[in-house]
C-alpha cells in the first residue's frame, strides 16, 4: 500500500483549473519531493492531501484511506508542517506539546524537548515571539513527536536562512535514518530537496509534467554543448528530447531529457555535463507550457 | 472526547486574562455602591450591588459573545490559523463544538466571577433593585436560562455574520437578498396575524408578556425562535465540518445551510399565517357575538376560530346562500371589550356599515368606514373615504340605509361632532359641534326623519369618583330637514339606577332596567309610562309591540309575563318553578315566543328549549340545547345563540325555521 495515492485529483476555482487530473503515488519509505513554481497548484494539492479541501473530482488516499471522509482518524499517523507556521501565538512550545500529546496515540514528549534543545529554541517562549526559523523548527518538532508513519512538509524552509534550512534538513535526515518515515515534501529549496529526496515530481499549471526517481532523473537530463557549425549535430539533438535549446554565437547549448551517449558522435565534439535538480527544474518548467519532457 | 476537552482547555487557557477582567468588575460592583453620591436614594447597598453585578455580567457577556463569536472561529479561519487544528487528528465536529463550548464557558465563567462577590456579600441576583420594576423584574433563577440562551444566540449570530463579512466572497449578495426575503416573509407573517388582532400590539413591545402568550402568534414566535437558533448552530457547524480551512467554501456552505433553513421556516410561517387567516364562518368554534340584520338572511358574527387559539375573526354571513365576507368589526369589538359587534344593518337588511382599523390599533390609528350592499350579487365590502383619527363613539344607519350618523371626538381638533352623511355618496348633510359627556351617545334615526341622541350624564357623589350612568337620562333630537340643524333637547329619562336599557324597533318606547325596577318610558320625551317589573327584571319588546318581562322571585324562581304595549296590563303569565336560568330564544312567529330554561342557569348544556303560545298560553318542550352566550338580546329583541347537537343554531326570520348556522 502506498502511503499517498492521488487519483485523478482535480481542483477548480470557478473557471480557473488549479489541479488537472493529478495522479501520483508515494511508495512506503520514500522521500518524495513535489516541485513547482508559484501558482502551479502545490498548495491546493497539499490542502487536498490533508483533507482540508474537497477536490472538485478525484480523490486523495492517505495510508490507504480517503482523507476527505476519514481525515481525523488518518492524521493521528501523519505529521504535518504547514507552509506558514499557524500555531496559536500565545502558546509556548511546551503547551503546544501538551495539547498535541492528548491527540496522538504515540506522543514523544521527551523527543520534542530534545529536538528543541538541538534547535536552540526555548520551550517556554510564546510561539508568536519566535523567529520564523524557530517557528518552523517548532512545527517540525511537533510533526515528528507524533511518531508519524507519514510526514507532509509544505515548503518547510520557506523564508528560512541558510543555517535554519540546514538544521531542518539535518533533522529530517536523522529522522529518516532512525525510522524510515515516508516523507512528502513540497519546496522551493531545490538543493535541499536534492539532498534528501529519492523521488521527485514537478507540477506545472496544475498538471504533473515529470515524476520519477531522483537518480534516474539526473541520469537522463544532461546539458550538451557543441559548435554551431555542426549542423548534423543539431539535427541529432532531436532524438535526445531536448527541453531547452539556445544558440550562443559559435556554440549551441541544449538541455536534453533522454540523454543517450550512443547517439552522439565524437566528431560533434560535444561537451556533456550533469545538471542539478534546480537546473532540471528550470529547464522543465520553462518548457512545460509546450510539452512534457 | 479527549480532543474536545483539549480544544476547550486550549481556548480557555489562551483567554485566561478574561477572568481577571471579570473579577475586577465583580469587585467594582461591590465597592462602587460605597462611593458617596453614586447610590440613588431609596436603593440599598445590597440592591445596588446586585443590580450592578447583574448589569456588568450581562454587558460583559454580550460583548464577549459578539467578540468571541466573531473571532474564535471566523477570525482564525480568515487569518489562516484554523489549519493548526485541521492538521491534527481532530474532526470538524470536535473543533466546532470545542470552540463554541469554550466560548460559552468563558462567557458564563466571566459572568459567574462578576456575580460571585455580590452574591457572597448578601445581594440577590436581580435587576429590579437597580432599575426598578419597570425593567424586567427577573430573579437570578429566571435570569440564568434566559441570559444563557440570549448569549448563545449572540455568539452563534456573531459567528455567522463574521464569516459572511470576512470571507469576502460574492455569496454576500445572496446573504443580503436571503436576509431581506426572510425578514420580509417573517415580518409579514407576524404583521398579518397582529393586524387581525390575534396578538395585541402592546404585547409585542412587552418582552415579558410574550412568555405567557398562548395564541397562534405566540406559537409562531416559539416555533421560529428555536428554528433560528438551530439554523445558526447547524450552519456554523456545517461551515466548519465541510468548509474546513477554505473560507469561501465555508461561507458558501454556511449561507446555503442558514438560508435554506430560514427561508423554509419563513415560507412555512407565511403559509401558517395564511392558513390561520383563511378561517371562514364555518371554522368558528362558536359565535360569541352575533347580530342578525332586522330583515333578510345576513348576520354579523364573530367568535374564536377552530384550532387557531387567539384568532377571533368576524364575518358578514348570509346563511341563506352561504356567502360570507370577512369584516373586522369583531376586532374592534374585542379591542374595546364590547359585547356587540361594531356593525350596523339597515332595517330592510339590504345594507351594512362597519368600522375597521387600518393596520395596528393604537399606533397613529386610521379608522375606515366600510359599507356593503348585501342584496347585490357578488357585492364586496367597500372602503369609503370616510376616515377617523379616533374611534367614533357611536354609529347609526337609517332604516333604509341611505343615511349614516356618527359621533366623533377628534384628537386632532380636540372637539366632538355629530355628523350625518349620505351612505353611498358620502355627501355631508350635517356636522354639528357636540361635546358628549359619555363620549358614546346612542344615535337613532326616527321615522319622522330626525336623529335622536340618548346621552348618559355623570353621577357625582361626594367621596366617590365621577362615573357615567349605565343608562341615558338626556334625550335630544336633530331635525335633518332644517337648513341649520342643531341639537335640541326633547326630554329626560327617569333614573332606573340600573345596568341596562333598550329601545323598541321604532324607538317610541324604552325599557330601563335597574334597582328602581323595570321602567317603560316614552322614547322621545323620556316620560315614565309604567313600572313593568321588579328591580333587575329583564324586559323585551315583542314583534307585535307587546312586552315580555322575565321576573325573578325572591326564592330565585323564574317567571315570564306578557304585558300590553303600554305595559299597564298583564295578559298572561308562565311560571318556571325550579329554573335558575330563563333566557328568550326568539320569536318563530308573532304569536309565539321561545325560551330556554335551565335548572342551574350556567352557559353550556342542559337548557330546555320551550315554545310558548302567546295566545293560548300553551308551553311545549322542543328538546335540549346549549346556550352559547347568555345574552338578553340587542334592543330588547328576545333572541339568543343556541347550540344543538348539530352546531350553532339560529332562527331564520324568513322561513321562521331553526337553522344550523355553524356545524361542529
Amino acid at each position: 500500500m502506498n502511503p499517498i495515492a492521488l487519483e485523478g485529483l482535480t481542483v477548480r476555482y470557478g473557471a480557473r483549473l488549479a489541479l488537472d487530473q493529478v495522479s501520483l503515488a508515494v511508495p512506503e519509505g520514500a522521500v518524495y519531493a513535489l516541485l513547482g513554481r508559484n501558482g502551479a497548484g502545490k498548495s491546493s494539492l497539499v490542502r487536498c492531501l490533508l483533507g482540508e479541501q474537497k477536490p472538485t473530482s478525484g480523490r486523495a488516499l492517505l495510508l490507504g484511506r480517503d482523507v476527505w471522509s476519514e481525515r481525523a482518524a488518518i492524521l493521528s499517523e501523519v505529521g504535518v508542517v504547514p507552509e506558514e507556521p499557524d500555531a496559536p501565538p500565545s502558546m509556548t512550545a511546551r503547551r503546544l506539546s501538551r495539547f498535541c500529546s492528548r491527540l496522538y496515540p504515540r506522543w514523544d514528549a521527551a523527543g520534542i524537548e530534545a529536538r528543541l534543545k538541538r534547535f536552540g529554541v526555548s520551550p517556554d517562549t510564546p510561539f508568536g515571539k519566535l523567529s520564523k526559523g524557530q517557528k518552523g523548527q517548532v512545527m517540525l518538532s511537533l510533526a515528528l513527536a507524533g511518531t508519524p508513519r507519514l510526514l507532509v512538509l509544505d515548503d518547510p524552509t520557506l523564508g528560512l536562512d541558510a543555517v535554519a534550512r540546514k538544521a531542518v534538513f539535518e533533522e529530517l535526515i536523522g529522522e529518516l535514518a532512525d525510522r524510515g518515515t515516508t516523507v512528502f515534501l513540497t519546496t522551493h529549496d531545490l538543493a535541499g530537496a536534492e539532498r534528501i529526496a529519492d523521488r521527485v515530481a514537478v507540477l506545472s499549471q496544475g498538471r504533473v509534467v515529470l515524476e520519477e526517481e531522483m537518480e534516474t532523473l539526473k541520469q537522463r537530463f544532461r546539458r550538451i554543448s557543441f559548435p554551431n557549425s555542426r549542423k548534423e549535430a543539431v539535427a541529432r539533438l532531436e532524438t535526445l528530447a531536448p527541453v531547452a535549446v539556445a544558440s550562443r554565437g559559435w556554440e549551441v547549448e541544449a538541455v536534453v531529457s533522454r540523454y543517450d551517449e550512443e547517439r552522439l558522435v565524437r566528431e560533434d565534439e560535444p561537451e556533456v555535463s550533469a545538471l542539478t535538480l534546480e537546473e532540471i527544474f528550470i529547464a522543465v518548467t520553462g518548457a512545460a507550457g509546450e510539452t512534457g519532457p | 472526547m479527549r480532543g474536545f476537552i483539549a480544544v476547550v482547555e486550549r481556548e480557555i487557557y489562551e483567554r485566561r486574562l478574561l477572568g481577571v477582567v471579570a473579577l475586577f468588575l465583580g469587585l467594582a460592583a461591590i465597592v462602587l455602591p460605597l462611593v458617596p453620591g453614586l447610590r440613588p436614594g431609596g436603593v440599598s447597598v445590597e440592591d445596588l450591588r446586585s443590580g450592578m453585578a447583574v448589569g456588568f455580567a450581562l454587558l460583559l457577556g454580550a460583548l464577549l459573545a459578539v467578540f468571541l463569536g466573531s473571532s474564535i472561529l471566523a477570525g482564525e479561519l480568515v487569518e489562516r490559523r484554523l489549519g493548526f487544528y485541521f492538521a491534527r487528528p481532530l474532526s470538524g465536529r470536535v473543533i466546532w463544538a470545542g470552540k463554541i463550548a469554550a466560548a460559552l464557558t468563558l462567557i458564563l465563567g466571566a459572568g459567574a466571577l462578576i456575580l460571585a462577590p455580590a452574591a457572597l456579600t448578601g445581594g440577590g441576583l436581580s435587576l429590579s433593585g437597580m432599575w426598578g420594576t419597570w425593567f424586567w423584574n427577573l430573579s437570578g433563577v429566571a435570569l440564568i436560562p434566559l441570559a444563557v440562551a440570549g448569549l448563545l444566540f449572540l455568539l452563534l449570530a456573531a459567528h455567522a455574520a463574521s464569516v459572511v463579512v470576512r470571507a469576502r466572497s460574492p455569496w454576500v449578495i445572496l446573504d443580503i437578498v436571503a436576509l431581506g426575503l426572510v425578514v420580509l416573509l417573517i415580518d409579514g407573517s407576524f404583521r398579518r396575524l397582529i393586524d387581525q388582532g390575534i396578538y395585541p400590539t402592546q404585547s409585542v413591545w412587552d418582552g415579558s408578556r410574550i412568555l405567557s402568550e398562548t395564541g397562534v402568534t405566540a406559537w409562531l414566535f416559539w416555533a421560529l425562535l428555536p428554528t433560528v437558533f438551530l439554523a445558526l448552530a447547524i450552519a456554523g457547524a456545517a461551515q466548519v465540518i465541510h468548509g474546513r480551512t477554505d473560507a469561501r467554501r465555508g461561507h458558501r456552505i454556511l449561507s446555503a445551510t442558514l438560508w435554506g433553513i430560514l427561508l423554509a421556516a419563513a415560507i412555512l410561517s407565511a403559509a401558517f399565517a395564511s392558513w390561520v387567516l383563511a378561517a371562514g364562518p364555518r371554522d368558528l368554534r362558536n359565535a360569541d357575538r352575533l347580530v342578525a340584520a332586522p330583515a333578510g338572511t345576513w348576520i354579523a358574527l364573530s367568535g374564536p376560530a377552530l384550532h387557531r387559539p387567539g384568532y377571533h375573526p368576524s364575518f358578514l354571513y348570509d346563511f341563506g346562500s352561504g356567502r360570507w365576507t370577512p369584516a373586522r368589526f369583531g376586532h374592534i369589538a374585542t379591542f374595546y371589550d364590547d359585547v356587540e359587534p361594531a356593525v350596523r344593518f339597515s332595517a330592510d337588511g339590504r345594507r351594512a356599515v362597519w368600522l375597521d382599523y387600518e393596520g395596528l390599533p393604537r399606533v397613529d390609528p386610521v379608522i375606515h368606514l366600510y359599507r356593503m350592499d348585501l342584496d347585490r350579487p357578488g357585492a364586496r365590502p367597500v372602503r369609503t373615504t370616510t376616515t377617523f383619527d379616533a374611534m367614533p363613539g357611536s354609529l347609526a344607519l337609517s332604516p333604509d340605509g341611505r343615511l349614516l350618523a356618527f359621533y366623533h371626538w377628534s384628537y386632532k381638533d380636540r372637539s366632538g361632532r355629530v355628523i350625518v352623511q349620505e351612505t353611498v355618496s358620502e355627501r355631508l348633510l350635517a356636522s354639528i359641534r357636540y361635546e358628549s359627556v359619555s363620549s358614546r351617545p346612542r344615535l337613532v334615526f326616527t321615522p319622522a326623519g330626525r336623529l335622536r341622541l340618548y346621552e348618559a350624564s355623570m353621577i357625582r357623589r361626594p367621596g366617590f369618583p365621577a362615573e357615567i350612568r349605565e343608562s341615558p337620562d338626556g334625550i335630544s333630537e336633530i331635525d335633518l330637514s332644517s337648513p341649520s340643524p342643531r341639537v335640541e333637547p326633547t326630554g329626560r329619562m327617569p333614573s332606573a339606577r340600573g345596568s341596562g336599557w333598550s329601545l323598541d324597533v321604532v324607538h317610541d318606547r324604552a325599557l330601563l332596567r335597574g334597582k328602581a325596577g323595570l321602567l317603560l318610558c316614552d322614547g322621545r320625551t323620556g316620560a315614565l309610562l309604567a313600572r313593568v317589573g321588579e328591580p333587575y327584571s329583564y324586559g323585551y319588546f315583542l314583534t307585535d309591540g307587546r312586552i315580555a318581562v322575565l321576573d325573578r322571585a325572591l326564592n330565585g324562581a323564574r317567571a315570564l309575563r306578557l304585558l300590553t304595549e303600554d305595559g299597564r296590563s298583564e295578559l298572561r303569565r308562565w311560571d318556571f318553578g325550579g329554573a335558575r336560568g330563563l333566557v328568550p330564544a326568539g320569536q318563530p312567529s308573532p304569536g309565539r315566543l321561545r325560551v330556554v330554561v335551565s335548572a342551574t342557569g350556567s352557559p353550556g348544556g342542559g337548557w330546555d328549549l320551550r315554545e310558548l303560545d302567546l295566545e293560548s298560553g300553551a308551553s311545549r318542550s322542543l328538546g335540549r340545547r346549549s346556550l352559547i352566550y347568555p345574552t338578553h338580546g340587542r334592543d330588547g329583541q328576545p333572541t339568543s345563540s343556541l347550540a344543538g347537537a348539530d352546531g350553532i343554531l339560529w332562527y331564520d326570520p324568513v322561513s321562521l325555521q331553526e337553522r344550523v348556522l355553524l356545524k361542529g
